[in-house]
């Protein structure tokens, strides 16, 4: 009859190299975990790569887009450099037209047609934006009272300033009128 | 715990994969990272090259809407309105030439070059006229002056005098300036012309340019039109 002897697990190795065998197990896991983290990161540089490749692609489609443009605003460059002059001079312009404020010829037409008929012109001054300065010589006391009343119905100019009223020995009115 | 002992030996085995493995490891992210780097570089580049297009695409349709004939018109136009060049005689001319056909006569003339614009060089003329004639003569030239060129505004008067013959004194201002000379790069946008610029150019169209009376300064002429050679 066979009789059972206890098992006993003999280890023939050098006491230096028994715990390194546990190792195996860690081994084997790193090994696995190496070749994934390999594949997903082998992965990630073809989709890179690919995405590299077909952007490229279009740069340069976009590219050859652009330098069919310039080629073709190249042939048109004449006409920018005739806008560009020509806009240039109405720039330019500026300097004489685009002020707001009413030119002098202007005011001196207004200012001129209050004066009634029978009354002479004495002086008149203005300048760009200012006020007119309107001097004027009346026969008789009507044609004064006829100058404010074109004043008042024309309405031309908004304010008015008498600057001097006199009546010399031979009965001639003088004024000076601010008005703008 | 167990902690293992590595002898000397067994150090000296794992030392060399290690060292592959940590170099593999860097060149690795050496290279994601510049390939990294391209894709985006690629990314802002197809952006600005598309964005250059389109504003390409805009200009191009702009020019060629353009109608060059008009351009070289108000061009010839406008640089006669206001020169390229000094353009005092010219203004001298008009003035003298318009007193004779209105019957005024200048008693005195001072020209000053104001000091220069903010626009590209061009520079503002101011004559300082005094003129003896009767009003509706004076009120005539007056109004001509601003009608002729080269452009020229009255931005002072005044008259003095009795019913018969009227003193004037004037200040007029006229305005001059190179044209470009230089274009801009090829992708600088362009824009077509402003309604308010359009109607400027008419403006300048209609100025008349008053016949001699006698002698004649020529306008400045130059090339009107500098990038065409």
């Amino acid at each position: 009859m066979k009789k059972d002897l206890p098992k006993t697990k003999i280890n023939l190795l050098p006491p230096e190299l028994r715990e390194v065998r546990g190792l195996h197990f860690f081994g084997a896991v790193a090994t696995r975990a190496s070749f994934a983290i390999l594949g997903v990161y082998l992965i990630l540089l073809l989709i890179l790569f690919l995405g590299i490749f077909f952007l490229s692609r279009q740069l340069a489609d976009l590219q050859n887009i652009k330098s069919s443009l310039v080629e073709d605003i190249g042939t048109l460059r004449s006409r920018e450099g005739l806008l560009m002059s020509v806009r240039n001079r109405a720039t330019l312009s500026k300097a004489i037209y685009q002020q707001t404020a009413v030119l002098p010829s202007e005011n001196i037409d207004k200012a001129l047609s209050l004066v009634p008929s029978d009354a002479n012109l004495r002086d008149l001054s203005t300048k760009e934006g200012g006020p007119v300065i309107l001097g004027v010589r009346a026969p008789t006391s009507a044609s004064v009272v006829n100058l404010f009343a074109n004043l008042k119905s024309k309405q031309q100019f908004s304010t008015a300033i008498l600057n001097s009223f006199s009546l010399n020995d031979r009965g001639v009115y003088t004024l000076s009128l601010e008005i703008k | 715990m167990k902690t293992f002992q590595f002898t000397p030996a067994q150090y000296k085995l794992f030392l060399v994969p290690a060292l592959v493995f940590l170099g593999i490891v860097v060149l690795s992210i050496t290279a994601t990272r510049m390939m990294i780097t391209r894709f985006f570089e690629v990314r802002t580049e197809i952006s600005t090259t598309s964005d250059t297009n389109q504003l390409l695409e805009t200009k191009r349709a702009t020019l060629s809407f353009l109608n060059a004939e008009d351009l070289k018109r108000s061009l010839q136009t406008s640089a006669i309105a206001i020169p390229a060049d000094n353009s005092t005689l010219f203004a001298l001319s008009t003035v003298r030439n318009l007193a004779a056909q209105r019957g005024v006569e200048i008693t005195n003339f001072r020209v000053s070059e104001k000091k220069e614009l903010a626009t590209g060089g061009a520079k503002s003329i101011e004559i300082d006229l005094a003129l003896h004639g009767g009003l509706q003569s004076i009120l005539s030239f007056v109004d001509n002056i601003q009608s002729s060129t080269p452009v020229m505004k009255v931005e002072d008067i005044k008259i003095t005098g009795s019913s018969g013959a009227f003193n004037t004194d004037l200040k007029i201002v006229s305005i001059w300036g190179p044209l470009p000379e230089k274009l801009g790069v090829i992708e600088s946008p362009i824009e077509p012309l402003k309604t308010t610029e359009k109607e400027t150019l008419e403006r300048l169209g209609k100025l008349k340019r008053l016949q001699s009376q006698g002698f004649e300064a020529l306008p400045p002429e130059g090339r009107t039109d500098p990038f065409s050679f």
